[in-house]
């Protein structure tokens, strides 16, 4: 590890990160976690079929076309960004 | 609900990059910023389209969904709330455009700067619309992901590289503490669409783990929206992007980032439920700014410690908790968008003229420039809260909402922390007017299109702080639109 | 109850991972504890799809949302590993403490 001894900094951010663990911790154990105790809806039910990668990606074109159509957006961003940051122009 | 061409501006970053290309193969210039102003007047009409709609049957909320039905399948819930917000974003996102065709006319790769700017707008609207909580998370992940890129643009030197990577660092760790606070809200209420999560999680006794979720969500929200012990990317990323980016991020990104807390803290709690933690970081969040703001030897790291002044200032209106207060943060939204975006393009304009950003290397520059220091003192006036601009009308909505609760000790506190930051506006403003140095005594005023946008907003300015009534109405509208039910009513009757 | 305690641990230790790595001074160090951080929000959708079950099928949304949130964190680190590219570049090094040049 690049580095000579523990600076102030490790002190801090190891301290941080146990502390937070330890909190979190006590969180999970002392409360159950309500799994779905205040749903509000049923489980709509669906059919087993042979093909279950086309149910998935049925389900996920019916239901989140909207987010999918989105991320299109997002990648297409992410490229450009890319070429604005990499691309060297002389002028 | 029958929905005609309102959404299609969302696809407009494709169009900007087509025309973009074409103006670079065939060398026709201003083509692709002729196009970008289009597109952004296209989406500021698509806006009114839809305010027009929801005028119609005033009570009534727009879901727009593709497939699916609401509760399992992402949808847009477009209610007045989400209207006014969209339409601050649109607004100032059509003045940066047109102040950017002179002011970035001598850099390079300008294709993709018109693109992730539009990209920026359409995230920004996509977030005030948004209806679920995975969508409202798919636009805030474009919105960072543009914004890193926008700050880092001018990548030639050192200065934006390393806020760009500040900026990024802190703006993903937020966006994924943001992804564990919806994965544990799913795991309580088995959805992520906002109606439903209200309907099963409101009204519910405290326990531990909405604890939990509370501190996720400030978090999450308040690391992109500069509350106090999280602001420490903005003094480094607003003053080295460049200055239409600046005016975008301070006017209407961070106020952004304000409307998602607000929306999803009054979508799961009962209002005024966390007025406590609320307070104590509004206090900490203008008192620390303020302080600040006072050392300043750069004038955009000044503007930008006096937005995250601002933004304590709307947090005070927040712990208020009444519909009085939610209407005052509004207010104060759309009057913080148009005053800082106009003190941000000026100083650009000075910028530009005077090659530094030092205080002291600006002295004297109201002789040569006369205009631009009109509208940068009228937008400092305004900032400041005096009588006569639209920021004075917003201020006094948010203090006397505080003293309507009770918290008399909050809103004398931000009375005295906005005549504490006129000192350093007014340092400002003393150094504009001051004996000029011989290097500035050559300079000409700026561009005409930029000096156009300046001084069209400038009128705005006063224009809203002498006849404030409609705004007023708006946003009253727009927080009532927070407090009654027909959001839920519309999905979950 | 075990089994949240098991599972649930486990989730909060990655994101105390995470949280510990993104404090590290080389910035590969730093985008990697980002990337930690997201892969513990997957897991936790995926596992509070388990519980909502249905003659042996569990609920779709949650595992859905997860792949969803991979391809988001994807470009994250693309745009993350161009910025590193352009600062190697600028300042020669990719330590974080070399970078320190704006003051307060």
């Amino acid at each position: 590890m690049s580095g000579n001894g523990v600076g102030p900094v490790k002190i801090v951010s190891i301290t941080f990160s146990v502390l937070l663990f330890l909190s979190l911790l006590y969180v999970v154990s002392s409360t159950p976690f309500p799994h779905a105790k205040y749903r509000s809806r049923e489980l709509l039910p669906i059919e087993p079929a042979d093909a279950l990668g086309g149910e998935m990606s049925n389900f996920l074109w019916n239901f989140r076309g909207f987010d999918l159509i989105m991320q299109t957006l997002i990648l297409f961003a992410t490229a450009i960004s890319c070429l604005a940051l990499l691309r060297e122009e002389k002028h | 609900m029958v929905m005609g061409t309102e959404l299609l501006f969302m696809f407009s970053p494709f169009l900007v990059v087509v025309f973009g290309l074409l103006a670079e193969k065939l060398s026709i210039s201003k083509l692709r910023e002729g196009v970008a102003i289009i597109l952004s007047g296209f989406s500021l009409f698509s806006v009114y389209q839809l305010y027009a709609q929801w005028q119609a049957s005033p009570s009534k909320v727009l879901v727009v969904t593709l497939g699916g039905t609401p509760p399992l399948g992402a949808c847009f819930e477009i209610d007045m709330l989400g209207i006014y917000m969209a339409f601050s974003a649109t607004l100032l996102g059509l003045f940066a455009v047109i102040y950017s065709v002179n002011y970035m006319a001598h850099d390079t790769r300008l294709t993709e700067y018109y693109t992730l700017l539009s990209a920026l707008v359409v995230s920004i609207v996509g977030v005030s619309f948004a209806g679920d909580f995975f969508t409202l998370f798919v636009f805030w992940e474009l919105m960072g992901i543009t914004s890193y890129v926008l700050v880092a643009f001018r990548k030639e030197s050192w200065g934006p590289i390393e806020a760009g990577f500040k900026y990024m660092v802190m703006g993903a760790v937020g966006s994924t503490l943001l992804l564990m606070g919806i994965a544990i809200v799913y795991g309580m209420a088995g959805t992520v669409n906002f109606a439903q999560i209200s309907t099963a999680l409101r009204g519910q006794p405290m326990s531990l783990w909405l604890y939990l979720v509370f501190a996720v969500l400030v978090v999450g929200f308040g690391i992109k929206s500069a509350i106090v012990p999280m602001h420490t990317w903005l003094p480094d990323a607003h003053p080295e992007a460049p200055s239409p980016i600046s005016a975008m991020l301070s006017g209407i990104l961070i106020e952004t980032a304000l409307y998602g807390f607000i929306r999803v803290l009054y979508l799961i709690y009962e209002p005024g439920a966390f007025s406590l933690p609320i307070t104590v970081l509004a206090v900490a969040t203008m008192v620390l700014a303020n302080v600040l703001a006072l050392l300043q030897q750069d004038l955009k790291r000044m503007l930008a410690y006096s937005s995250i002044a601002q933004v304590g200032y709307m947090l005070v209106g927040l712990s208020a908790g009444t519909a009085f207060g939610i209407q005052g943060v509004l207010l104060h939204v759309f009057n913080h968008s148009l005053m800082k975006g106009l003190a941000f393009l000026s100083a650009g304009s000075l910028i530009h003229n005077a090659n530094s950003r030092e205080i002291d290397n600006m002295k004297g520059l109201a002789k040569t420039m006369p205009i631009t220091s009109l509208t940068m003192f009228v937008a400092m006036m305004g900032l400041g809260g005096v009588p006569g601009t639209n920021g004075f009308i917003s201020k006094f909505i948010l203090f006397s909402s505080a003293f309507g609760v009770g918290l008399w000790w909050l809103g004398l506190l931000g009375v005295l922390n906005s005549a504490l930051s006129m000192a350093y506006y007014l340092r400002f403003l003393k150094t504009l007017i001051s004996r000029p140095k011989e290097a500035v005594s050559g300079l000409k005023e700026a561009p005409s299109l930029m000096l156009g946008v300046t001084v069209s907003m400038a009128t705005l300015v006063i224009l809203f702080g002498i006849w404030p009534e409609p705004l007023i109405s708006y946003a009253s509208e727009a927080a009532r639109a927070l407090f009654n039910n027909n959001y839920i009513k519309v999905i979950m009757p | 109850m075990a089994n949240d305690l098991v599972f649930i641990g486990a989730i909060f230790t990655m994101v105390c991972i995470g949280l510990y790595c993104v404090t590290q001074k080389s910035m590969i160090r730093i985008l990697l504890g980002v990337e930690i951080i997201l892969n513990a929000g997957n897991f936790a959708f995926v596992y509070f799809a388990s519980y909502r079950v249905i003659e042996g099928f569990v609920d779709p949304l949650g595992q859905t949302l997860a792949l969803m949130s991979i391809i988001l964190g994807g470009s994250v680190i693309a745009v993350g590993l161009a910025l590193i590219v352009n600062a190697y570049k600028q300042f020669k090094t990719t330590e974080v403490d070399e970078m320190r040049r704006l003051k307060w």
